[in-house]
């Protein structure tokens, strides 16, 4: 039986680069690493909270951090970036002056910038998210599994494959599902995987969804 | 995940300790000058009758994350389970794996 090791942090410093790019002295590292966390929580809390309704996903794919002595630069990478901006104008203010609240930061200048992506469902954040609707609203989980996989091959990735754990259709017995289409070379190093493990709560049980897809890089 | 009681009371404890820091440490400065037994019983008691959370022995380090008291690393504030998960995320900046 052979173990899957996380293919991000497999390939941090070759092909997969940090979300957080700073320097600390030693001391203050764990300073860093909470203000880090509080940020990605706010952030977090404040899209779900406004996007709009009718999505029902959150849509970011990851939240960069970027810190100088002075400054701190926030770039959210999201697929649809519509959603929340669309409807009031000064949200990216608003979400801007409820992270600076949270940090407390007086010496420090806060940037926050959307960044779209150009092809959502070719990241695997976004893919589990609507994997999750379509489990949620008790679509059967082999056709939401292809479904997203149609939607990947349109976003011209190399491979993907698709892993669904639990109680799947609300049987007794958990089991493991799993499709793959394409390449997944999740030993090759200089292959740039990208990973996403998350956790559906349904009225069965908790469903674990865990997607990699091999981008194609150039 | 830790108890949220526990929690806020360790946060009370590093209030306090911040609170009461520079009187402590005056104290004991004083203690350690005055060379008479009795006026450092005084100055002993003064130190006692501080809140006793205010003693910096009595803190403890907890996960920033869960508030594990237990396995947690220094440089980093957070327990080793934590800790292997961030890292795994590349959500820590400069730590690799090492694989040859």
């Amino acid at each position: 039986m052979g173990q899957k090791i996380n293919p991000l942090g497999f390939r941090l410093g070759t092909t997969q680069s940090h979300h957080s790019l700073w320097f600390a002295q030693p001391k203050k590292y764990s300073e860093g690493l909470e203000e880090d966390k509080k940020i990605r929580d706010c952030i977090k809390n404040y899209v779900q909270k406004n996007i709009r309704i009718s999505s029902g996903m959150e849509g970011i794919a990851r939240i960069e951090i970027q810190k100088r002595i002075d400054l701190i630069q926030i770039i959210i990478y999201m697929g649809f970036p519509k959603l929340l901006i669309e409807d009031k104008p000064r949200r990216v203010e608003e979400l801007q002056m409820n992270v600076q609240k949270e940090l407390n930061c007086v010496n420090r200048k806060l940037n926050i910038a959307i960044t779209r992506i150009s092809n959502p469902y070719g990241d695997p954040n976004i893919l589990a998210e609507f994997i999750a609707g379509q489990l949620k609203n008790r679509v059967s989980f082999r056709k939401a599994m292809k479904k997203a996989i149609e939607l990947t091959e349109q976003a011209n990735t190399k491979g993907i494959q698709v892993q669904i754990a639990g109680r799947i259709d609300g049987k007794e017995i958990a089991r493991v599902e799993w499709i793959r289409e394409g390449r997944v070379p999740l030993q090759t190093i200089e292959a740039k995987i990208d990973y996403c493990s998350y956790t559906v709560r349904t009225i069965y049980g908790v469903l674990g969804i865990k997607i990699w897809i091999f981008v194609d890089e150039e | 995940m830790a108890k949220k009681s526990l929690i806020y009371r360790e946060k009370k404890r590093q209030k306090l300790e911040k609170k009461y820091h520079l009187i402590r440490r005056s104290l004991k400065k004083e203690i350690s000058k005055i060379p008479s037994l009795s006026e450092k019983w005084k100055i002993h008691g003064k130190l006692q009758s501080l809140p006793r959370n205010s003693a910096p022995t009595r803190l403890h380090r907890r996960c920033f994350s869960t508030g594990r008291p237990r396995a947690n690393y220094r440089d980093f504030g957070l327990s080793g389970h934590i800790l292997r998960e961030m890292v795994q995320a590349c959500l820590l900046p400069g730590a690799t794996r090492s694989s040859w």
